[in-house]
C-alpha cells in the first residue's frame, strides 16, 4: 500500500521523541563514564554502514559482496584504532602535537561530511518509504539531534547508542524470517545472479573507509575521553557486534530474496510496499532513531572537537555554539542532497591527504603540513577528474587511486618541504606551539 | 541535570512536536480516489467478455520471414462492417521479436471518421492486456464480434479513446495474429510492436499527426506501455512519444518464497492462466534458459498448453480449473527469475513522462508491486504520475480512471508539462 506521510510523520515523531527523551534524561556524570561503551562504537560502524550501503547493493549482494561488506565496517574501526595508537603515542613534542591536531582538524571535516551524509540518508529513505518531503526529513533530524547534543552533548549522544542494541534483535528476527521463508541452498545456487563491482570500486571504498575511519572524531574523541586501557579493544568489540549485526540481517535478507539482495529493485519495493502504510510508518520510525544515534556521536565529537581547537575559556558555550553552526552548514548540505559518493570520495581524499602529512615526523611549521594537506588534497581531485570521476566523484575503477595519490603527496610534500629546511637552516619552520586536540 | 540543561531538553521535546507536524503537513499526497468499485457486470458487460477465439482470415496468411525495415507497411484491410463513425482498418507491418529478428505483426488502426484537425490525428498507440497469446487471440481479427478479444479490446479501451478524437493503432504483439513465436510478457518485444505499429503509420499515413503520439496500456499492455517508453529513445528515436498512460501493468516482482507460495497454493487460482502462458512464451522464446520439462508438468504440457493454443481470455481460465502446482512444477527454476526481471520490469531511465493508473483491489496482477515500480521510478530520481483507485478492480480501474487518464493524454497533446508524485523529488 501506498505511504502516507502522516502516519509516517507520526512514527518519526515518536521515534526522535524516544531519541531526545533518552539523550536528554542522560544523568550529569563525569562523562567519561558514559564514552567507551560498545554500543556507541556500534553506531560509528553502523555510520559508515549507512555511508556505504549503496555501494554493496546497488548491483546486487550475494554472500561474498555480504563478507565483504563486512570487512569493509570493519575497516573504519581498525584504522581508528591504528591511527588513534599512531597519533597518541607520538610524544609530547611540538612536532607530535601539531600532527595530532591536523589529524582531529582533518576528522573535524570528515565528521561534518558523515553527518551530512547520514542527514541525506534520511531524507532519501525517509521520502522513499515513508512518503515525507526529503529536505524536511533531513532537517527535522538535523534539527532535533543538534538540540539535545547541544543540551546533554558527549553523554546524551552515548546514551542514544544503547538503545541501537534493538537493531541487534531485529536483525536476529529478519535472519530468522529469511531461514523460514527461504532456503540455505539459496546462498549458493542464487537466483537472480548479482553484477558484482570491479575490483577498482572495492578497492576504491576500502580505502574510503580506511582514511576516513583513521581520522574518525568518535573514535579519537571516546578514547581520549574514556582514558581507558581496554577502549580500542571495546571499539573493535564494537565494530564485530556491527558486523554480526548486518551479517545476520543480510543473511536472512539474502534468504527472503532468493540469495542475493539489491538495492534498490523492485523486489524490494515490492516487499516494503506490501507492509502497508503503517508497516512503513514503524520502520520509518525505526529508521529515523537509527540516522539519529548515528549522527549525534559525530555531531557531538565535532561540537567538543571544536571548543577544543579553539581553547576558548566558555568551553561549553562554544561548544554549543558549535554543534549549532554545524547542525544548521549540515542540514543546508543536506538540503539539497549532494551525491553521497561525491561527499565520501571527497572525504576521503582529504582524510588521505592528511594521514600522509601527519605521518612524517619531522619538524616542520604548521604552514608547510596545511600546504602539504591541500597539495594533496588538489592532487587528489586532479586524479580522480583524470580518471573520469570528475564529473560526480562517484567510487570507480580510479578511486582508490585518487585516494592513494592524495596521501602520497602529502608525505611527499612535507617530506620534500623538511629537506628544503634542512638545505637552509635560517629559514627553519618555527616550531608550532603546544597545544592540545 | 541543570536547569539550563533542563530547558534545552523541553526545547527538543517541542522541536520533535514540530517536526512531526511540518512532516504531516509538508508530505505530499498521493491521489487516492475512494469513488465506489465499478461492479464487475459493468467493467467488462457480458458481451465483452473474452469467451470465444477470433478466426484468421486470409489477411493474416504470411509467411514468418519478412523482408524491410522495421515499421514497414505489408498490408493493410478496411474492416467493412466498422460504426459510421470511425475508419478502422487492419494492418501488418515488421516488427522485431525479443532476439532482433525481423518479424510480421498485425493491428488494427481506428480513426475517427471525418475530416482530421489540422496537422492531423493525435495518435494513441494502444498496448493491450491479455486476451490469450495464440493467433487467434489478437485484436485485429473481430473487433467487432461480441465475446471476442477483439471486441474487449474496441468496446472497454479502443472506443473510449476513438471518442476523445484521437487515432488508435492497437498491435496484436508478435504470434497474435500474424505467425511468430509464442510471446507474453515480454516488454521488449510488446514495446517494439507498439513502436513499429506507429511507424508504419507515420510512414503511409497523413491524416496522424506524427509530433503527437501517446502510449496506452492495460495489464499486460500496462507493461507494454512503460517498455515503450523505455526503449522508444534508442529504437525509435523518430517516434516522439508525449506521455505513457499504464493501467495496472503486469509488473512481476522476481521473489522467489512468493511465486513458489503462489505455485504451491492448494486452492485453482485465476493466475494460472497467465502463468502458463508466461511459461509456454518463454520455454519458445528463452529455450536456452528454460526447459519446459522441467518447468511444468505433463497436465501442464498437455491440458495446460492445449488450452491456451485453442482458446482466449477466459475461456483458458475455465479451463486450467485445478491448482497450479497441477500444470508448474515447484520450485520455479532459478534460470526463471532474471528472465523476470528482464521481461517484466522496464528499466527505470524512462525519460518520458508516464501516468501509473491501479485499483487496489487488483486481483489479477500484484497492486503492490506496481506501487514498488513507482517508487522505483522516483527512487531513480524519474518524475512520475500515479492515480490510485482504493476499491477498484484490474478492470473497474479503467472505468473509473477514464476520465483522469483522458485528461492527462490531453494535457501531452496540448504541450502541457507533466506532473510528478514523488514524494522524494
Amino acid at each position: 500500500m501506498l505511504p502516507t506521510g502522516s502516519f509516517t510523520a507520526i512514527a518519526i515523531g515518536v521515534g526522535l521523541l524516544i531519541v531526545t527523551l533518552i539523550a536528554t534524561t542522560a544523568g550529569s556524570r563525569h562523562r567519561e563514564s558514559s564514552v567507551g561503551r560498545v554500543t556507541g562504537y556500534l553506531t560509528v560502524a553502523l555510520a559508515y554502514l549507512v555511508a556505504v550501503f549503496a555501494e554493496f547493493t546497488n548491483t546486487g549482494m550475494d554472500l561474498g559482496g555480504l563478507l565483504l561488506l563486512a570487512i569493509a565496517m570493519l575497516i573504519p574501526i581498525l584504522a581508528g584504532v591504528w591511527g588513534a595508537a599512531m597519533f597518541a603515542d607520538t610524544g609530547s613534542g611540538a612536532s607530535a602535537v601539531a600532527r595530532r591536531r591536523l589529524v582531529v582538524q582533518g576528522g573535524l571535516i570528515a565528521a561534518f561530511l558523515l553527518i551530512c551524509v547520514q542527514l541525506i540518508v534520511a531524507g532519501r529513505v525517509l521520502s522513499i518509504l515513508g512518503g515525507v518531503n526529503p529536505a524536511v526529513a533531513s532537517i527535522a533530524l538535523g534539527v532535533v539531534v543538534s538540540i539535545y547534543v547541544v543540551s546533554r552533548g558527549w553523554r546524551g549522544s552515548t546514551r542514544t547508542s544503547r538503545w541501537t542494541i534493538f537493531f541487534v534483535v531485529l536483525a536476529g528476527l529478519v535472519l530468522v524470517a529469511g531461514l523460514f521463508l527461504g532456503s540455505l541452498g539459496s546462498l549458493v545456487d542464487v537466483a537472480l545472479p548479482s553484477q558484482g563491482y570491479s575490483i577498482g570500486h572495492i578497492i576504491g571504498v576500502l580505502l574510503a573507509l580506511a582514511a576516513l575511519g583513521a581520522v574518525d572524531l568518535v573514535l579519537i574523541r571516546s578514547f581520549a575521553e574514556a582514558k581507558r586501557a581496554d577502549a580500542p579493544r571495546r571499539a573493535i568489540g564494537g565494530g564485530l557486534l556491527a558486523v554480526g549485526t548486518v551479517v545476520a540481517l543480510g543473511a536472512g535478507l539474502l534468504l527472503f530474496f532468493g540469495g542475493s539482495f539489491f538495492a534498490p529493485s523492485e523486489q524490494l519495493f515490492t516487499l516494503f510496499t506490501t507492509m502497508g502504510a503503517v508497516g512503513l510508518a514503524v520502520l520509518c520510525g525505526l529508521a529515523a532513531m537509527l540516522l539519529a544515534s548515528t549522527t549525534d556521536s559525530y555531531l557531538a565529537a565535532a561540537g567538543d572537537c571544536v571548543a577544543d581547537l579553539t581553547k576558548a575559556q566558555d568551553h561549553e558555550r562554544v561548544r554549543e555554539f558549535a554543534v549549532a553552526i554545524l547542525a544548521i552548514l549540515a542540514v543546508v548540505v543536506a538540503a539539497f542532497a549532494p551525491p553521497i559518493s561525491t561527499l565520501l570520495v571527497m572525504g576521503a581524499i582529504l582524510s588521505a591527504a592528511v594521514l600522509g602529512v601527519a605521518l612524517v615526523a619531522a619538524p616542520v611549521g604548521d604552514g608547510l603540513r596545511v600546504f602539504a594537506v591541500l597539495l594533496g588534497v588538489l592532487s587528489g581531485f586532479v586524479v580522480a577528474f583524470i580518471a573520469g570521476l570528475g564529473e560526480t566523484f562517484a567510487f570507480g575503477d580510479w578511486s582508490g587511486l585518487a585516494i592513494a595519490f592524495a596521501a602520497v603527496v602529502g608525505i611527499a610534500t612535507v617530506l620534500l618541504g623538511k629537506s628544503f629546511s634542512e638545505l637552509e637552516p635560517s629559514e627553519a619552520a618555527p616550531a608550532p606551539s603546544e597545544t592540545s586536540a | 541535570m541543570s536547569k539550563r540543561a533542563g530547558s534545552i531538553g523541553i526545547l527538543g521535546i517541542v522541536a520533535v512536536i514540530v517536526a512531526a507536524i511540518v512532516l504531516a503537513v509538508t508530505a505530499p499526497k498521493f491521489p487516492v480516489a475512494d469513488t465506489p468499485a465499478v461492479p464487475d457486470d459493468v467493467a467488462v458487460p457480458p458481451e465483452s467478455a473474452m469467451t470465444d477465439p477470433s478466426p484468421l482470415t486470409p489477411f493474416y496468411r504470411i509467411g514468418r520471414n519478412v523482408q524491410g525495415v522495421p515499421g514497414t507497411m505489408l498490408r493493410e484491410e478496411e474492416v467493412s462492417d466498422a460504426p459510421n463513425d470511425v475508419d478502422m482498418s487492419r494492418i501488418m507491418y515488421v516488427s522485431e521479436d525479443v532476439n532482433g529478428n525481423r518479424i510480421p505483426v498485425s493491428g488494427l488502426y481506428v480513426t475517427p471518421s471525418g475530416e482530421e484537425p489540422e496537422g492531423g490525428w493525435p495518435l494513441v498507440a494502444y498496448s493491450h492486456g491479455t486476451t490469450g497469446s495464440t493467433r487467434i487471440c489478437g485484436i485485429s481479427q473481430t473487433p467487432l464480434q461480441q465475446n471476442t478479444p477483439g471486441y474487449y479490446a474496441w468496446s472497454l479501451q479502443i472506443k473510449p479513446l476513438v471518442e476523445q478524437g484521437w487515432a488508435v493503432v492497437a498491435t496484436d504483439y508478435e504470434d497474435m495474429g500474424a505467425p511468430g513465436t509464442p510471446m507474453y510478457l515480454i516488454g521488449k518485444t510488446q514495446g517494439q510492436n507498439v513502436l513499429d505499429s506507429v511507424r508504419a503509420l507515420q510512414r503511409t499515413k497523413t491524416n496522424i499527426d506524427p509530433e503527437k503520439t501517446a502510449i496506452w496500456g492495460h495489464s499486460e499492455g500496462g507493461l507494454g506501455a512503460y517498455a515503450t517508453g523505455q526503449i522508444a529513445p534508442t529504437y525509435a528515436p523518430e517516434v516522439p512519444i508525449a506521455g505513457i498512460v499504464s493501467v495496472a501493468p503486469g509488473i512481476v516482482p522476481a521473489l522467489p518464497f512468493a511465486l513458489n507460495a503462489i505455485v504451491k497454493d492448494p486452492k485453482p487460482s485465476g493466475q494460472t492462466s497467465f502463468v502458463m502462458q508466461i511459461v509456454r512464451s518463454w520455454v519458445a522464446q528463452f529455450p536456452e534458459q528454460l526447459d519446459e520439462e522441467t518447468l511444468t508438468t505433463e497436465l501442464g504440457r498437455t491440458t495446460g498448453f492445449e488450452a491456451i493454443e485453442t482458446s482466449c481470455g477466459s475461456s483458458i481460465k475455465a479451463t486450467l480449473d485445478q491448482p497450479m502446482g497441477a500444470y508448474i512444477q515447484e520450485p520455479l527454476p532459478n534460470s526463471m527469475y532474471p528472465l523476470l526481471v528482464e521481461n517484466t520490469v522496464p528499466e527505470t531511465d524512462l525519460t518520458i513522462p508516464s501516468l501509473l493508473i491501479q485499483g487496489m483491489k487488483d486481483e489479477a496482477i500484484l497492486p503492490t508491486a506496481n506501487i514498488a515500480y513507482f517508487n522505483l521510478l522516483c527512487n531513480a530520481g524519474i518524475p512520475a504520475e500515479l492515480g490510485v483507485w482504493k476499491n477498484d478492480s484490474h478492470n473497474g480501474v479503467v472505468i473509473s480512471a477514464r476520465e483522469t487518464m483522458d485528461d492527462w493524454v490531453a494535457d501531452r497533446f496540448a504541450g502541457k508539462p507533466a506532473g510528478n508524485d514523488c514524494p522524494n523529488q
